[in-house]
């Protein structure tokens, strides 16, 4: 994986309006401003959790690395540089590489966040934990399908589908080059595409 | 419209709905799919993946609020504590200091109003361990030298007397024997 170059900071897109927000708040930061350590956090830590959520699929994992994660950047954040990338990209990264540091360490190479088939309870009256009992029967599906992907086209598929985030910062959050997340993106989308044949395309 | 061109803009379809074609190739798509019906059907079924997948992202890995405020507790830095001048923080380290440095010389006898008999006769300290850890000074028992007190004793204050009829001799406060060999 890392024998190819890795994307040069020079082809990164601009970052958009939102991040001279950021760039602010970050300034707040550095200067001492409690609130605006809140305000930071409040910014990004959903999307971090999902992440993490996402690619762990376990909500006690996720925590651990939204914590960790955050601990980290803040503790660090004089070490972010806004040309080099943006603010979510970069604690992105810093969620990602504890993600993987949690998977190898539980040996999950290949852990599926499918916990609707295998593991359904045997009494139909036993709750359901919240994330399960909040999704209807498609949002299953869909859930279920993503879980399916390996491990590394679904960290491209999540921060895709969910982030929205250009290939080129995908690139820089898993440390491949953009060419790469472009080349697994098509494999997660062809694959999705054909488990979910039933309800692709349904008006 | 041959039989090829519609393969090949249904190969596209799936990097129009990634975003990976470039102006052109895209322009080329949305002619298409205007005037073919398979092709169109074939779009839609690439588009709708990415609102699928993101929709159940987003319910699926909710997190609940209360935890979210849970971890920003924890990791908000605390605000440094600026109130204090250097001097002020320094103050306790500085006590310390003074305090061991104090100790040091009064072990050792080099204060003037130190018992002379220490500097004289180079004393051995031997400190038996006590039942009460905090013993006070006033618990050191002191066992003078055999030779007699040198000339400079009677200049100091001698606490050393003092000293050794002070030390409480109960039980519960077994006293550091300190032992001045000749
Ligand atoms: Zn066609």
């Amino acid at each position: 994986m890392n024998d190819q170059p890795l994307l040069n900071w020079a082809d990164l897109p601009a970052n958009d309006g939102a991040a001279d927000d950021t760039a602010g708040l970050i300034g707040r930061c550095l200067s001492g401003e409690q609130p605006a350590y809140v305000e930071l956090y409040d910014l990004f830590s959903g999307g971090v959790y999902r992440l993490a959520y996402s690619l762990l699929g376990d909500a006690q994992d996720a925590e651990e690395v939204l914590q960790d994660s955050f601990e980290y950047a803040f503790r660090r954040l004089n070490h972010f540089d806004a040309r080099k990338s943006a603010f979510k990209t970069w604690l992105y990264r810093i969620a990602v590489s504890r993600c993987r540091n949690k998977r190898r360490r539980k040996w999950l190479p290949s852990f599926s966040l499918s916990v609707f088939d295998g593991d359904e309870p045997s009494d139909p009256a036993a709750p359901l934990p919240d994330e399960r009992a909040q999704l209807n029967e498609q949002q299953r599906v869909v859930w279920a399908a993503v879980g399916e992907l390996s491990p590394k086209l679904r960290e491209v598929a999540i921060l895709r589908y969910y982030a929205g985030l250009p290939y080129g910062e995908i690139g820089i959050v898993l440390g491949i080059p953009a060419k790469t997340a472009e080349s697994r993106m098509r494999l997660a989308h062809k694959a999705l595409r054909e488990r979910l044949s039933d309800i692709a395309g349904e008006e | 419209m041959t039989d090829s061109d519609r393969d090949h803009i249904i190969s596209l379809t799936a990097d129009y709905a990634l975003g990976l074609l470039a102006d052109g190739e895209r322009r080329r798509v949305d002619a298409h799919v205007r005037q073919c019906a398979a092709c169109r059907a074939a779009l839609r079924r690439e588009l709708s993946i990415e609102p699928l997948a993101r929709g159940a992202i987003l319910q699926a890995a909710r997190p609940a609020p209360e935890r979210l405020a849970a971890v920003r507790a924890a990791v908000i830095p605390r605000p440094a504590p600026r109130a204090l001048p250097p001097y002020r923080r320094l103050a306790p380290i500085t006590v310390v200091t003074v305090l061991m440095g104090l100790g040091l010389l009064l072990g050792s006898g080099r204060l003037p109003f130190a018992p002379a008999v220490y500097a004289d006769n180079t004393p051995t300290l031997t400190v038996t361990h006590t039942q009460t850890p905090t013993a006070t000074l006033a618990a050191a028992r002191l066992e003078p030298a055999q030779s007699p007190p040198a000339p400079a004793q009677a200049a100091a204050p001698a606490p050393q007397p003092a000293a050794t009829s002070a030390a409480p001799q109960t039980p519960e406060t077994t006293p550091i024997t300190v032992t001045a060999a000749p």
